[in-house]
């Protein structure tokens, strides 16, 4: 078999795969007793691997508030001395099958969604959501958020975990990627615009919340954060990604991206046949739209590994089925279909599953070839949150970010050592 | 009276030489219009992109094919290309010289570093699907360890497909290579031969008269570019300028390296290392 044809073979199974796993979210628990080797002195964080140091303003700030969320430091200062000391392992969420978006931070009593690809086996976990604006996930870690985090904790946690024990009793769990497939049908990409999928989500899970029985004020409680929070589903739907992707990993001569992500400092992707290896570069500050008051230049580089929508071949790369996106993330309609167009040049398949209405139902750009980028110059342009780049801010406005093209030019001359013989 | 005026950015060498003289659109792409001298072959391009060549007028514009129309006339004077509907200012446009430097202490790339491009080459290349299935590569496969000659080249001269056919590309870069070698005197022994009418009708006009430019040393700048780099011993910058040149039209751009890096093996190692290196794997 020529090297073209082992490549092609590879390549048509790492996408296939991607594309026929079966994501379901089948429980959540604490991330110390879900995700393998996860240890209490263990935060886990968006992108590839980052020191303390080299981290953001955001990143640090989402460090300092979950040290204090889980009661190692009571303050800021006690958090830096903390963290300074060496006392805390930072762990990229991707090399434990986790994803967390922005910042990504996830520590030891956080809850984690569980999704079990019932096709491929292949487990993947996501922390929860708090909503937007000032949240840990963009830096901010006062009492408003860290109370938000104790009552995601104490409450929607346990609630959560009734409600999935009752619906995975009843039919195994809930299959998103089926509520993926119809978002992109109503108006959502699945990164940036979840309105569709979290009604859709909402719906599924309301028999087994009642069906669980949890106390009517919980319910009351949990039922209005999840109305209100239209990104509620968000880490569900990159939980679910990260499991369609890891299906496609680790597969022999496969060209194929498996992760691209940021951690606010650098961007960083793994590919198919090179395994683990991160290949990093500085991470692109996204230009996009400011809340009142925030201009561009409070947007710190791009952060989070929610990219790992486009990665799965949806998100920005759908932009085309969500036009209403571009009132968050900047940008005309036009600029949403001709971005979708434009990661044609660069994907290997479309998706079987994922179509978009307004392109004659095609399917989405699925699998990036980091062959394909060299090829033609296009990097993978998505759509994301901004954070501010000081610590404690949190989110500023939403906008679009394209991958440098140095990550992928770095991993094909690593491909070309690896594979070229 | 021309509808529009274009003004150019940048216009060849050669173009001065051309005045008063007349051309017809030959063929008109969005990016590039291919000029044919009347009563003559003489070729000369209108181009949007941003390399330049000693046979090239460049202009910034979306799309020149809704501009220009094929069939349509030109005249070069003084200071403009004037059309039926377009006319094209070169008053405020920068003259392009063809460079050649020096490479007589230079030491092009080492074996290693040809074996390295070869293998970064031969997967990317992959990414083009008719690439490693086209006749063109077939034919220069099988030619590729005779020695260079108006015989081994006239079977490769027209073969594939496209508006330049591929082998036409190939040999275009080999030719640049082995006229760069010469004028830039390159320490390496070149063969030097001649390229004739009879040979270059075996091709189509266009592809036709990259040959005969190349052979007589004037070619594009990234050609000039990706030459200096190989000669040089520039690897670097050689593998950059690789992945620019490749995205070159369907795949012309990857015929033209393998031409090019072909001419330094031939020269410098007495034998053709990646095409060695691609046909065994093809």
């Amino acid at each position: 078999m020529s090297l073209k044809e082992q490549i092609e073979e590879a390549n048509k199974k790492a996408v296939e795969r991607m594309m026929e796993a079966e994501p379901y979210l089948v429980d959540t628990k604490l991330a110390k007793d879900a995700i393998p080797g996860f240890r209490e002195d263990m935060l886990l964080h968006a992108g590839p691997p980052i020191t303390w140091e080299r981290a953001s303003g955001p990143m640090k700030g989402a460090i300092i508030g979950a040290l204090i969320y889980e009661g190692k430091a009571s303050n800021e200062e006690e958090a830096i001395k903390l963290v300074e000391r060496g006392e805390v392992i930072l762990k990229p969420n991707h090399e434990v099958g986790s994803v967390g978006p922005m910042a990504g931070i996830v520590s030891a009593n956080m809850p984690v969604y569980i999704i079990e690809d019932k096709k491929f086996g292949i487990r993947a976990f996501g922390n929860y959501n708090e909503g937007i604006g000032k949240v840990l996930r963009y830096g901010a870690y006062d009492k408003e958020v860290l109370s938000r985090l104790k009552w995601m904790r104490d409450e929607l946690y346990p609630t959560m975990k009734a409600a999935l024990d009752e619906a995975r009793k009843d039919k195994g769990g809930i299959n998103f990627k089926a509520i993926i497939q119809q978002a992109l049908h109503m108006g959502d990409e699945c990164h940036n615009r979840y309105v569709a999928a979290t009604s859709k989500f909402m719906n599924e899970i309301a028999p087994y919340l009642v069906k669980a029985d949890v106390p009517k004020d919980a319910f009351n409680r949990v039922w209005d954060f999840m109305k209100n929070n239209n990104f509620f589903t968000l880490n569900i739907g990159m939980a679910s990604a990260k499991a369609m992707t890891l299906a496609a990993h680790n597969i022999k001569y496969s060209t194929i991206v498996t992760v691209l992500t940021r951690n606010g400092t650098d961007a960083g992707i793994w590919v198919s046949g090179l395994g683990n290896r991160w290949f990093t570069a500085p991470s692109p500050v996204p230009k996009g739209v400011f809340f009142p008051g925030f201009t561009q230049d409070d947007a710190n580089p791009d952060l989070g590994d929610s990219s790992i929508t486009e990665t799965a071949g949806f998100g920005g790369f759908a932009m085309a089925a969500a036009p209403a996106v571009v009132s968050w993330v900047g940008g005309s309609v036009e600029f949403a279909v001709e971005n979708t167009k434009n990661m044609y040049n660069i994907t290997y398949a479309k998706h079987k599953y994922f179509t978009i209405p307004y392109l004659s139902f095609q399917g989405t750009p699925t699998g990036v070839d980091i062959r394909l980028v060299l090829k033609t110059g296009i990097t993978p342009t998505i759509n994301t949150g901004i954070a501010h780049k000081k610590a404690g801010v949190g989110q500023v406005g939403a906008g679009i970010v394209k991958f440098p093209f140095e990550l992928f030019k770095d991993a094909f001359k690593a491909y070309v050592e690896t594979y070229g013989a | 009276m021309p509808a529009k005026r274009l003004t150019a950015s940048f216009f060849g060498s050669l173009i001065p030489f051309f005045r008063g003289s007349s051309f017809s659109a030959e063929h008109v792409f969005r990016t590039t219009v291919y000029l044919r001298k009347k009563g003559g072959d003489d070729l000369v391009l209108i181009s949007s992109h941003r390399w330049r060549s000693p046979f090239t007028i460049n202009v910034y514009i979306e799309a020149l094919n809704e501009e220009i129309r094929p069939g349509e006339i030109f005249v070069i004077d003084q200071k403009q290309l004037v059309g039926e509907r377009v006319e094209i200012d070169l008053s405020q446009a920068n003259l392009y010289l063809q460079k050649i430097p020096p490479m007589d202490g230079a030491s092009g790339l080492e074996k290693d570093e040809v074996i390295y491009l070869s293998k970064f080459f031969s997967l990317l290349a992959t990414a083009w699907n008719a690439f490693y299935r086209s006749v063109a590569l077939e034919r220069i496969c099988e030619i590729r360890n005779e020695t260079l000659s108006k015989k081994s080249i006239s079977k490769i001269v027209g073969a594939g497909n496209g508006f330049t056919p591929s082998g036409d590309d190939f040999v275009s870069g080999l030719l640049a290579s082995l006229s760069f070698a010469r004028s830039s005197k390159a320490r390496w022994k070149n063969s030097e031969f001649a390229i004739d009418d009879e040979l270059l009708k075996r091709t189509t006009w266009a592809s036709s008269q990259y040959i005969k430019l190349a052979n007589s040393g004037i070619y594009d700048e990234l050609t000039l570019e990706n030459a200096i780099a190989i000669y040089r011993g520039d690897l670097k910058r050689a593998e950059e300028l690789l992945l620019e040149l490749a995205r070159r039209g369907h795949d012309s751009g990857l015929y033209i390296w393998l031409g090019l890096i072909t001419g330094l093996s031939i020269l410098k190692f007495g034998e053709p290392i990646t095409l060695n290196y691609i046909c065994n794997r093809c």
